[in-house]
């Protein structure tokens, strides 16, 4: 599978704005989760340190300083590492008990809280700076009591529980994307499976169908199928009415023209040797109109459909040299020199009979424009996978801008209206065939002169 | 010779029956399938003329049915749809040769006559000879009157189809499917011209003519005492 195609899968795309968009709801969930939690954190803190001063303020009331001494030096003595720090400081603020150095300076002395840090070497050793926050609270005799305590705890937990959610987002977004170049990938090879199989059905046959799974879910891509089947059929049954209707047409008023041909015919000559100009000039007209009839009918069926029972192994380089040896006397008739370059061979899958007619088309079209005397080539080069077959003249060429009209039924150049016969439907005829054949036609400029490029694909799409 | 034409439409059911009725011909008819099929069973005709879209049976079948039965009769499939898709089917049913609407008589008469040949040719033929013209098929040689003729190889193929159906009006078409063997219409008259050129080596430096144009119809290589109808 060329990874390209699931860069470029759409459902590829659809999950990775997916995945953003889910990206950015993790990480605000993430962080009022965090703001929240810290919050918690923070406010449970508060209530400690509050319940410690109040309780050590219902011993002062009860015990004085001496009291909450005591209680300050029992608490310091059960917990090995301290949470909680205290300071009792009189009313000169020298200290009485606890396991603080020195009173903060930053510390007002009113019962208010405040966040300082503190170098921990007096209570752990260690040099490290904490944070600490604390309340402090002023006695009825002067003294001052300080609870606090440090958070290096939270934040180092807070820090661990950051690290963890952003790895966890980074996680949730790396297998987000492989995810979806799973599901693309899975979703591309039943796309692309269904692709191939429209793009086989279209350039061939018609009364294929997409492949439905055997069993599975009756899921959206089962559905999908189905309708495009459905579609198929539809498509296949307008085409078949088309057919029908052209069929019928072609029935019912080629009969009636028929019918009108034979009539003027069996009164054309009248039996002792003598010709009704003006019936045979009639029968002429209607010859005329019958070709031009026919010549429709044949570009509609030609182009209607998947006409491919006249596709076999064949060489272009024979239906080539045939056309060209067909129509050889026409040009030496008006002293023209056609030169044909051909290589040894050129085999494919073509419809020979309708490819002889379009060359022959070309061909026709090239000596009824080149002048008496001119010259024209007929060329192939044959690709490994494409021949391109040119048929050029030096005649007066057609103008650029008509290049593409002439293909249109019934479009004649308007010099050439004229000057030659003809009912417009040659170039036609050629690109419908060519079209089948799942090639092209374009016309150059010779300089001078018409250069009408071919190029057919030497495998046609199987049939 | 009896032929069985099977056609719905009556005019063009009275026109073909008229004109091989003129051409020295017995003519059946029938105007829809299930009859036409059971005639063509039931008794013994030397070639059918079967149209391809007909009420009750339709053409296809009734050849398929009859070749089906081992009768293998002679059929000329006439039809409105001239596609290649369309002739194909109805030479794999079991159709002997394939005419599209509109066709001149003269065109529908010399298949027949194409047809009825065809049924008695021997195989095996390596000379063919018209008055003084001969043609060897294995050495390629051709010569009138002892005269070595120069010949290129489509000329040949279109001499030698003229010579096997000598006495016999070829059409523009019958030359184009079977010397040139593709089916498709060709616009201009060049098969006129290869003709022209084909005749300026056959009859040039001959007082008589072999090869004439018959009015209407085709072409036609023959003894040149013989009269033929125009």
């Amino acid at each position: 599978m060329n990874p390209n195609r699931i860069f470029r899968a759409s459902l590829f795309r659809y999950t990775l704005n997916y995945l953003v968009g889910v990206s950015v709801a993790v990480f605000v969930v993430l962080a009022i989760g965090y703001a929240s939690l810290t919050f918690s954190y923070f406010r449970d803190m508060n209530a400690l340190i509050g319940a410690e001063t109040r309780e050590l303020e219902a011993r002062f009331a009860t015990e004085g300083a001496r009291g909450v001494s005591l209680v300050i030096a029992d608490r310091i003595q059960a917990s090995g590492f301290p949470r909680l720090f205290y300071l009792l400081v009189d009313a000169e603020g020298l200290k009485v008990a606890g396991n603080l150095s020195r009173w903060p300076e930053r510390l007002g002395q009113g019962e208010e809280w405040l966040g300082f840090d503190r170098t921990l070497a007096e209570i752990s050793g260690g040099e490290q700076e904490f944070d600490f926050v604390g309340a402090s609270t002023r006695f009825a005799d002067g003294s001052r009591l300080l609870v606090a305590r440090h958070y290096k705890d939270i934040s180092e937990f807070l820090r661990i529980t950051l690290t963890v959610l952003v790895q966890g987002m980074l996680a949730t977004i790396v297998l987000g994307a492989v995810w979806a170049a799973i599901l693309a990938l899975i979703l591309e090879r039943r796309i692309g499976a269904i692709n191939d199989s429209i793009a086989g059905i279209l350039s061939g046959d018609l009364s294929q169908r997409i492949p439905v799974a055997r069993g599975g879910d009756d899921d959206d891509f089962k559905r999908l199928i189905v309708n495009l089947n459905h579609m198929l059929d539809r498509i296949a049954q307008l085409m078949e009415d088309l057919k029908q209707l052209s069929d019928n047409i072609a029935h019912d008023l080629r009969t009636p023209l028929t019918r009108l041909r034979n009539r003027l015919a069996s009164i054309e000559f009248d039996g002792q040797g003598g010709r009704n100009e003006a019936v045979a000039a009639l029968l002429q007209e209607s010859d005329e109109l019958l070709a031009t009839f026919n010549a429709l009918l044949r570009i509609a069926q030609i182009e209607s459909g998947n006409r491919r029972s006249g596709f076999a192994a064949t060489d272009l380089v024979t239906i080539l040299r045939d056309v060209c040896e067909f129509y050889e006397p026409l040009a030496a008739d008006k002293d023209q020199q056609v030169s044909v370059v051909l290589p040894p061979s050129c085999p494919g899958v073509f419809d020979r009979d309708l490819l002889f007619q379009a060359f022959a088309n070309l061909l026709d079209n090239a000596i009824k424009y080149a002048p008496a005397g001119g010259h024209i080539e007929v060329r192939l080069d044959a690709g490994t996978d494409v021949a391109t077959i040119s048929v050029a003249d030096n005649g007066p060429g057609v103008p650029a801008a008509e290049r593409d009209k002439v293909f249109q039924r019934f479009y004649r150049v308007e010099a050439s209206r004229s000057g030659h016969p003809g009912n417009g439907l040659g170039l036609s005829l050629v690109q419908a065939v060519i079209n089948l054949h799942g090639g092209g036609v374009q016309l150059r400029d010779n300089a001078p002169g018409l250069r009408v490029s071919v190029w057919l694909p030497r495998a046609a799409a199987p049939a | 010779m009896r032929i069985l034409v099977i056609e719905d439409d009556a005019s063009v059911l009275d026109y073909i029956s008229r004109g091989l009725r003129e051409s020295g011909f017995t003519v059946d008819q029938a105007a829809e399938g299930k009859e036409g099929l059971f005639r063509a069973s039931a008794e013994k005709y030397d070639a059918l003329v079967v149209d391809r879209m007909l009420p009750g049976v339709d053409g296809l079948t009734i050849i398929r049915t009859l070749r089906g039965a081992d009768n293998n009769t002679p059929a000329l499939i006439l039809s409105a749809l001239g596609e290649v898709d369309d002739r194909v089917k109805g030479l794999k049913a079991g159709g002997d040769d394939y005419l599209v609407k509109p066709f001149a008589f003269a065109e529908l008469l010399a298949r027949i006559e194409a047809l009825l040949r065809r049924k008695d040719s021997s195989s095996t033929v390596t000379r063919l000879r018209v008055a003084d013209l001969e043609m060897d098929l294995l050495s390629h040689k051709v010569t009138r009157a002892g005269k070595s003729l120069n010949l290129q190889p489509r000329e040949f193929r279109l001499l030698e189809y003229l010579m096997k159906h000598a006495g016999q009006v070829v059409t523009r078409t019958m030359l184009l499917e079977n010397v040139w063997d593709y089916h498709f219409d060709p616009q201009t008259n060049v098969i006129d011209v290869h003709i022209s050129r084909l005749r300026q080596k056959l009859d040039k430096e001959f007082d008589k003519p072999l090869l004439k144009t018959v009015r209407g119809a085709g072409y036609m290589l023959d003894e040149p005492e013989q009269d033929f109808p125009g």
